[in-house]
């Protein structure tokens, strides 16, 4: 019965000890991304080892299936912002027929999983911002790809739509010190645009 | 001498029988068995557009960056065409009714392991398959299907437990449950952390954008714009939000702040049920507290004796 225990206790261990491991990473992975600095010397050997423990192989499987392979950081250090995909659709002569900033869902969680899906072009934001934007990185390339194949979809399911102006806009609404002094009001700023025509 | 006891002390805290958790796998199984249905059928009739091969992704475009030792549902139906020459229709109907039916398993505790395993694969092949799609509810599904796997669910108020005729004392809910806790823990604490590092927390700019967001708006969150002029009161709810988190494991544990920090907790989760529109997550996050620390025990049937002052009161 003892031994069982001691099993027990030994796994636990090991498990509770890997949740931290990811944990630590994330909390200073997060840190530096938002306040944009170098780690000092002692949190960057931290990461390291914390890197090396968690994506040791068969370590890493296992915490990809118990679900520990991510840090619970949500909405922190700060709240992301989020982002809005507008398709407007154009007919051969040019007529703007409707704009399409959501896909035909049924479902408000359908949405919620969407929305998520944007939250990729942060990446975006983010290399456009430190003027870094590399058209080559295959990052960047994936989430043009991602833009421009939805549009094509778009262009296959409706016949009369010849030319699809696709903008991704960050979402800006102001700031809780803004707000007392102008009115709360919610503004899209264009981040890119893309412009797919039927082939 | 003090190591012993040490040791001592954690072996009674992790496997002393404690009678406050004699539901703790019944309930977690049931409720957990739920969530997944539940959630399970507020995506079903979009599934082809969030998964299907002509969804809104391309799949090799959603797949691009996946685990490429998880499948994705594409991939599972693509092979499924491949060998018994299914069409993609069929396939997500399969899906449909394999959820439906591994989650009535696991909540009725009929092959509860076998289930749990089922599902878990399943979630996984759509949280890791198609990645893009997940948020934080999907890490804590997996760990929830990830512990139904592991623990023994099905021991208590299951068919298992009657085709076995097996006693239900027979299992110590108690370190199972002590698991689910240290994990919460180690979330909330990390959660609370990550927050106090950013500095719009605790000016309440935090709460402030979180409420305002385009796909997170609701009408309820919306009655609060107003408000813009009572920063203090922003700033209250960030502090809250932080302290909650940040303190959990030192308040949850203890028997007098439990029920006070377990409300607080819950309370949170309804407030981002209702002011981030994320009715799911709150759930489960909800759940998953219940489950690790509510009090669970057995009710003693109330005696003859006290039946009688009870009739005689009234």
């Amino acid at each position: 019965m003892r031994r069982k225990q001691t099993t027990f206790l030994v796994l636990l261990a090991l498990h509770l000890l890997l949740i931290l491991a990811v944990c630590v990473k994330s909390t200073i992975a997060n840190y530096m991304g938002f306040y944009g600095v170098t780690s000092p010397k002692p949190a960057r050997q931290t990461l390291q080892i914390a890197d090396a423990l968690s994506g040791l192989p068969g370590v890493y499987h296992y915490s990809v299936l118990a679900g520990i392979d991510a840090g619970y950081g949500f909405f922190a250090p700060n709240v992301a912002s989020e982002y809005v995909l507008s398709f407007d659709c154009y007919e051969a002569e040019g007529t703007l027929l409707y704009r399409r900033t959501m896909p035909g869902f049924r479902q408000r969680e359908s949405a919620t999983r969407y929305v998520t899906m944007l939250g990729a072009f942060q990446d975006k934001l983010v290399a456009i911002m430190d003027g870094e934007e590399d058209a080559s990185d295959v990052r960047q390339r994936h989430l043009n790809a991602i833009v421009r194949s939805m549009a094509m979809n778009m262009l296959e399911k409706d016949g009369g739509v010849s030319r699809i102006q696709a903008k991704l806009y960050l979402y800006d609404f102001p700031s809780l010190i803004e707000s007392r002094r102008v009115e709360p009001r919610s503004r899209l700023i264009e981040v890119e645009s893309f412009d797919v025509r039927r082939r | 001498m003090g190591q012993s006891v040490r040791y001592g002390g954690a072996l009674s805290f992790f496997f002393r029988r404690t009678a406050e958790d004699y539901y703790f796998l019944p309930f977690f199984r049931v409720s957990v068995a739920l969530l997944f249905l539940v959630h399970w059928c507020a995506t079903c009739t979009d599934f082809h557009l969030l998964y299907g091969r002509h969804g809104i992704l391309a799949s090799d475009l959603a797949e691009l960056f996946k685990e490429s030792w998880i499948p994705s549902f594409n991939q599972v139906s693509q092979l499924l065409t491949r060998a018994v020459g299914t069409t993609e229709a069929t396939s997500i109907l399969l899906f449909h009714a394999l959820a439906v039916g591994g989650s009535l398993l696991l909540g009725l505790g009929f092959f509860a392991r076998p289930a749990a395993i089922l599902l878990l694969i399943m979630h996984l092949t759509l949280a890791k398959g198609s990645y893009m799609y997940a948020y934080g509810i999907d890490y804590f599904k997996t760990i929830a299907l990830f512990y139904c796997c592991l623990f023994p669910v099905g021991a208590q108020w299951s068919v298992d437990s009657r085709r076995s005729h097996a006693d239900p004392s027979e299992v110590n809910p108690t370190p199972f449950r002590r698991v689910l806790q240290l994990h919460l823990s180690i979330v909330y604490f990390f959660s609370g952390l990550d927050k106090a590092l950013g500095y719009n927390w605790w000016n309440g700019e935090a709460v402030w954008k979180a409420i305002h967001l385009p796909y997170n708006k609701t009408a309820l969150g919306s009655m609060l714009t107003p408000l813009a002029s009572w920063p203090w009161l922003w700033a209250a709810m960030g502090w809250a939000v932080v302290l909650i988190e940040l303190c959990y494991p030192a308040f949850i544990f203890p028997r007098r702040t439990r029920i006070v920090w377990l409300s607080l907790t819950v309370l949170m989760h309804v407030g981002v049920m209702f002011f981030l529109n994320l009715p799911y997550f709150g759930m489960l996050m909800i759940i998953l507290n219940l489950s690790a620390f509510l009090d669970l025990g057995k009710r003693e049937p109330l005696s003859a004796s006290r039946k009688d002052n009870l009739r005689n009161w009234h």
